[in-house]
């Protein structure tokens, strides 16, 4: 049987020959990637993913496809207005990371592909239902509040002594407050204590590593959103410096110098995306497009980060772990 | 565009010396295929026929097996893709088996966790294991999702994953929608010994896709998997899939789902249950257009796996074979039509010009020879052709001298018919011209006969003297003229007298009796021939023709001129009849206009009888009253002034006595009334009395200038005297020709005076009217007719309106004022003229412009 990994350009190969792309159209096709953090430039790490599956899909920048990314580096107010100036450069369909993306898109009524960070879209009001979404946003859901449950457990398991957890995460986002609840509240049946830190703005981090100098936690989960990502480093180097074991929610933070990550592949989610963009580009409406679900979820955990730290996770938690960078 | 008309241009044109003829037939009015055509037609035709026959028979076929192949090949297709998706349950089921082992139940839970993490490594489509114990008891959960459990002893004794898979060993759970869209399934595997447990795994069917997509049906053709209600499990489009699509409603999956239970599972099974494969059949796509589907089982499930490839793909090499056909048939059809053409063009060139040989043969060119040397049928047939044109020619030249002879015949007979036509025209039209009848026919009858001389005779009593000649010098014509001929055998019409018979004589010289002195050295003449004309048996006279060279008359030249003669004596009857027929008329008519002025005199003098007793007794009746009015009238204007005479010695008052006078003079002017008026009745009276008057003096020749000039001075000064301040211009143009004329002067001057008087008033009256410059004139004019004259009265007055024209000459009608006239002049005038003088008198005029009466009569005086 094949891997995961090596079907997925199968699988984009197959789609892109099952269905002639536009590439043999003539037709040059704007697509917008709108992040309410650093924009998802064509270099940066899930801007290449991107590129890669829509190149897979016969769409190449400069030939075929005009794409434009922006950034709000969480400043969540500028996203209508960079949403209006890609769409007034012609973006005609956007790509969007973050609830506060794809719902100030819906707003705009702009069609619209999120891949990440969109909670759980019913609840949030994004879309009617999974298999009709109703509206111009479809997407990938990572259902994240779940899978906090999941980090917790893969926390535990490095340092079985865990009983605090200090939780970051923005307080603006609606998404990610939704999720910090679940987490905490599946957190508390299991017997342990949350520690909230919400922020709002970057001045909020010294306050919240503050918090944690004061009261010391087991361990950190942070959930992503643009602040806290945007801010991932002074995280990443408060854990090292207090050996706080720490846990993030997709692989590029573990790969960055996070501890641990546990998270939807994001190679599959921009795959998917890249696949729901070329159907909308032929026509289909978003809101016909069901809104998808992972089905791989990657375990990374970062060795030199740990050695680094001076921590040795357990091998039983090695053997679980889908990628483990040396 | 039919074949026909193809053709048609490419044999017009084809002619074999290149020149673009007019088709014969076209001038004939109906298109005829030409025989190049025809050949070409049916080469081309058979060619068609035998390349469609061909062609549909090849598709027919290559379309049979093309499809019995797909079918086939969907069938195939079909059963792996079922194995497939069997091997994707059966890899997992393999998995599974790792931990169904006798004893996996005895290892630490440590381990079982580990090895379901591993597990869940090797399988992505399992997203959560537990181990459930012999109770049913959940012992061990390790999810992708949710946090791990051991030990939680949940129940699931009662759950069919717990006792279906202990009966059968395993079992796979229906597809459940999560969140709506999801597809997950649940496989439940016993394990191995007594009281075994189970080993549950969660599957996310969302990872089919990846083998259904994997597997390949032609160029665009795909497969998809629906569960045992019809609904899609795996598609190549996810979409579908996540929004729980129902497939039922298909025909070929409905009828699948009906007929799966009774399919045999497929020969030559392995180790695996082989898939059971349903017939393939043409369907409609979900997503619309015909394709080619087959479907089979899935081994071990209640799934159907469908293949479908698009029908137009499927048959796509009985398209090529079509196409190919087609490219072949239009080869043919090329090679057919040229070598056709060329085939019939050289088929057909010794037969056009056999064709033109024919025609031109037809168009009368007899000596047409066509000269072919094709060494086959068509060259014998131009043979014969060259054959028959000769002995037509042959004949044609026989013919056409008896034609020659027996027109010359009928030419002779046409003219001598034309020249009696002509004759009988000449003698219908001028019937009573005997001279020049009788000179048309005997020119004609010499003409028909070519004798120069010809000489009519018709009996004088006892002679026989020329009437109409023709040809003949005048020195015999007065020779003739000179010796009437008598009956006698020395003339040739003497003895026709004598006989009645036809003389015929050929030489004059060689006939010992003949003696008419020198007439034939005068008339030149050698040969003769008279013929009688004979009414009732008496001889008229005779047609007497002569030559001057001698020869006999043939017989039909002899009955020519018997003929003309029977003509002559019709003609002369003719004549005769047509005289007398004119005498009496002439006759008659005299009668008739004699007979009718008899009557019209009677009936004048009846009516002028009458009248005048009429108006002679009512004057004689009117005339004594009309005395005693007039008498006592006068005699009480007397009476009256004796009554004024003796009103003056009367004492009175002034105012009475004024009443008195006044009533006097009023009954005096009543009496001057009267005696006025009186006076006119008086005159009217004697007008009638005038008027009943048959004839007053006697009539007697009179010098009619001399009449005219005293009456126009008479009115003349008349008028003066009853008007002094009366003016005219007098005009007399009179005749001096016309000198005396018998008429009763009395009443011919008074006409005369009445239309002068009635000019003049005319005349006044226009002046008064008109007021201008205008010049009042009366004409008096004479004028000799021979045994009739002409007085003419003009005037340029007022004219006569037509209405009053065509009553004037009435009793008593009259325009003027009342007093003026009496209506009686015209009337009277009439009377005299008409009635008294036999004349007449007749008026013309234009209102406005002028008035002319003119009266004409008789010299020699009225008719008695």
């Amino acid at each position: 049987m094949l891997t995961r990994r090596r079907m997925l350009p199968c699988l984009a190969a197959a789609c892109a020959a099952a269905s002639p792309s536009f590439a043999q159209s003539g037709k040059t096709l704007h697509l917008g990637a709108i992040a309410s953090g650093a924009p998802m430039t064509p270099d940066s790490s899930l801007g290449k993913i991107l590129i890669g599956a829509l190149a897979d899909l016969g769409y190449a920048p400069g030939r075929n496809l005009v794409y434009a990314a922006r950034g709000a580096l969480a400043d969540l107010a500028k996203l209508p207005g960079l949403i209006e100036e890609l769409r007034a450069a012609g973006s005609e369909t956007l790509v969007a990371i973050g609830y506060p993306c794809a719902a100030a898109a819906k707003a705009a009524g702009v069609p619209t592909v999120i891949f990440a960070g969109a909670g759980d879209p019913v609840a949030t009001g994004l879309i009617d239902t999974w298999a009709h979404p109703g509206g111009v946003v479809t997407g990938i859901s990572d259902i994240a509040a779940t899978l906090t449950v999941k980090r917790l457990e893969f926390l535990k398991a490095f340092s079985p002594q865990l009983k605090r957890v200090a939780m970051l995460w923005n307080t603006d986002d609606r998404a990610m407050t939704l999720r910090y609840q679940a987490s905490a509240e599946t957190a508390q049946t299991q017997g342990l204590i949350v520690q909230p830190l919400g922020v709002r703005e970057p001045d909020d981090f010294n306050g919240a590593f503050a918090a944690m100098d004061r009261d010391k936690p087991d361990a950190i989960l942070m959930v992503a959103d643009a602040l806290t990502a945007l801010n991932r480093k002074r995280v990443f180097e408060y854990a090292a410096a207090h050996r706080l074991p720490a846990i993030y929610e997709s692989d590029s933070f573990a790969r960055e110098g996070g501890l641990m990550s546990y998270g939807a592949d994001q190679l599959e989610s921009l795959t998917r995306a890249a696949s729901m963009v070329d159907r909308i580009f032929k026509g289909a409406r978003p809101g016909d497009i069901p809104f998808e679900q992972p089905t791989r979820y990657l375990f990374v955990v970062n060795m030199k980060t740990a050695r680094a730290m001076g921590l040795e996770p357990p091998v039983t938690l090695l053997a679980l772990a889908d990628d483990v960078i040396e | 565009m039919t074949l026909r008309d193809f053709i048609r241009p490419l044999g017009a044109t084809s002619t074999p010396d290149g020149t673009a003829l007019p088709h014969p037939a076209a001038s004939r009015g109906a298109w005829r295929a030409p025989l190049a055509t025809k050949l070409a037609t049916a080469l081309v035709g058979l060619v068609i026929l035998v390349l469609v026959v061909n062609g549909a028979v090849n598709t027919w076929l290559s379309y049979d097996r093309a499809k019995s192949a797909a079918l086939d090949v969907q069938q195939e297709k079909a059963s792996s893709a079922a194995v497939r998706v069997g091997e994707f349950l059966a890899e997992i089921e393999n998995q599974l088996g790792w931990t169904t082992g006798a004893e996996w139940r005895r290892t630490q839970p440590d381990q079982q966790r580990y090895d379901f993490v591993r597990l869940l490594r090797q399988v992505p489509a399992v997203t959560e294991l537990s181990y459930l114990d012999g109770q049913g008891k959940e012992q061990l959960k390790v999810s992708r999702l949710e946090p791990d459990s051991i030990g939680s002893g949940r129940d699931f004794s009662k759950d069919p994953r717990f006792i279906r898979a202990v009966a059968d060993k395993i079992w796979i759970g229906p597809i459940d929608f999560r969140r709506g869209s999801e597809p997950y399934m649940t496989i439940a595997m016993a394990h191995i010994g007594r009281e075994p447990g189970v080993t549950v795994a969660d599957v996310n069917l969302k990872l089919i896709w990846d083998v259904i997509s994997a597997i390949r049906v032609g160029e665009k053709g795909y497969a998809f998997v629906v569960d045992g209600k019809g609904r899609l499990i795996a598609h190549p489009d996810l979409s579908l899939v996540l929004r729980d699509t129902d497939m039922s409603q298909l025909p070929q999956v409905r009828q699948a789902l009906e007929d799966k239970a009774s399919l045999e599972p497929a020969p030559g099974g392995q180790m695996m249950a082989a898939p059971r494969v349903g017939t393939a059949a043409i369907a409609t796509a979900f997503e619309g257009g015909s394709v080619l589907t087959a479907y089979a089982v899935a081994p071990r499930t209640d799934w159907i796996v469908f293949v479908q490839m698009p029908l137009a793909e499927a048959l796509a090499s009985v398209y090529r074979s079509l196409l190919q056909t087609l490219a072949l048939l239009g080869l043919g059809l090329l090679l057919a039509l040229i070598v056709g053409s060329l085939l019939a063009r050289r088929m057909a060139a010794p037969i056009r010009r056999l064709q033109r040989g024919a025609e031109r043969l037809g168009a009368g060119d007899l000596s047409q020879r066509v000269d072919i040397h094709t060494g086959d049928e068509i060259e014998t047939l131009a043979d014969r052709f060259n054959q028959m044109a000769q002995r037509i020619k042959e004949s044609h030249d026989t013919l056409e001298a008896r034609v020659g002879a027996r027109t010359q015949d009928l030419n002779e007979a046409l003219r001598q018919q034309t020249a009696t036509a002509d004759v009988l025209k000449v003698i219908s039209r001028s019937a009573f011209d005997l001279k020049s009848v009788l000179t048309t026919l005997i020119e004609s009858a010499a003409g028909l006969c070519g004798a120069a001389r010809g000489v009519v005779f018709l009996r004088d009593g006892e002679y026989m003297r020329i009437q109409a000649h023709s040809g003949i010098p005048q020195t015999f014509v007065d020779f003739l003229v000179a010796h009437p001929i008598r009956p006698g055998a020395e003339t040739f019409t003497g003895r026709t007298l004598l006989t009645g018979e036809i003389t015929h004589v050929p030489d004059v010289l060689a006939d010992s009796e003949y003696d008419f002195g020198p007439a034939p050295q005068i008339g030149e003449f050698r040969a003769a021939l008279v013929v009688p004309l004979a009414r009732d048996g008496r001889i008229e006279g005779v047609f007497s023709l002569a030559r001057p060279e001698p020869g006999a008359f043939s017989h039909r030249e002899i009955e020519v001129v018997r003929t003309f003669a029977d003509q002559a004596v019709i003609a002369i009857e003719n004549v005769r009849l047509f005289e007398q027929v004119q005498a009496r008329t002439k006759e008659l008519a005299q009668t008739v206009d004699d007979l009718r002025t008899a009557q019209d005199r009677l009936i004048q003098s009846e009516k002028l009888a009458s009248l005048g007793q009429l108006t002679a007794g009512i004057a004689h009746e009117i005339k004594n009253p009309l005395n005693f009015v007039n008498n006592f009238a006068a005699l009480s204007r007397e009476l009256i002034e004796e009554l004024k005479d003796l009103l003056a010695t009367l004492k009175i008052d002034d105012k009475t006595k004024s009443e008195i006078e006044g009533l006097a003079e009023m009954v005096e002017g009543n009496l001057a009334k009267v005696v006025q008026h009186g006076k006119r009745a008086d005159s009217i009276v004697k007008n009638m009395l005038l008027h009943s008057r048959e004839s007053s003096g006697e009539h007697r020749p009179v010098d009619l200038n001399a009449t005219v000039e005293e009456a126009v001075n008479l009115a003349y000064h008349g008028a003066r005297a009853e008007r002094p301040g009366f003016n005219i211009t007098l005009v007399k143009d009179l005749d001096p020709s016309v000198g005396d004329v018998d008429l009763y002067p009395q009443e011919f001057t008074r006409v005369l005076l009445n239309l002068i008087s009635n000019g003049f008033y005319a005349a006044t009256k226009r002046k008064a009217e008109s007021r201008d410059a205008f010049e009042p004139t009366l004409t008096a004019s004479t004028r000799n007719l021979g045994d009739r004259v002409e007085v003419k009265i003009r005037d340029n007055g007022t004219g006569i309106p037509p209405e009053v024209k065509d009553k004037m000459f009435n009793p008593f009608f009259t325009t003027k004022p009342a007093g003026e006239g009496t209506g009686l002049g015209l009337s009277l005038s009439y009377d005299i003229i008409v009635k008294q003088h036999g004349g007449a008198i007749d008026v013309a005029t234009k209102p406005g412009e002028f008035t002319e009466f003119t009266i004409v009569i008789a010299r020699g005086g009225p008719p008695r």
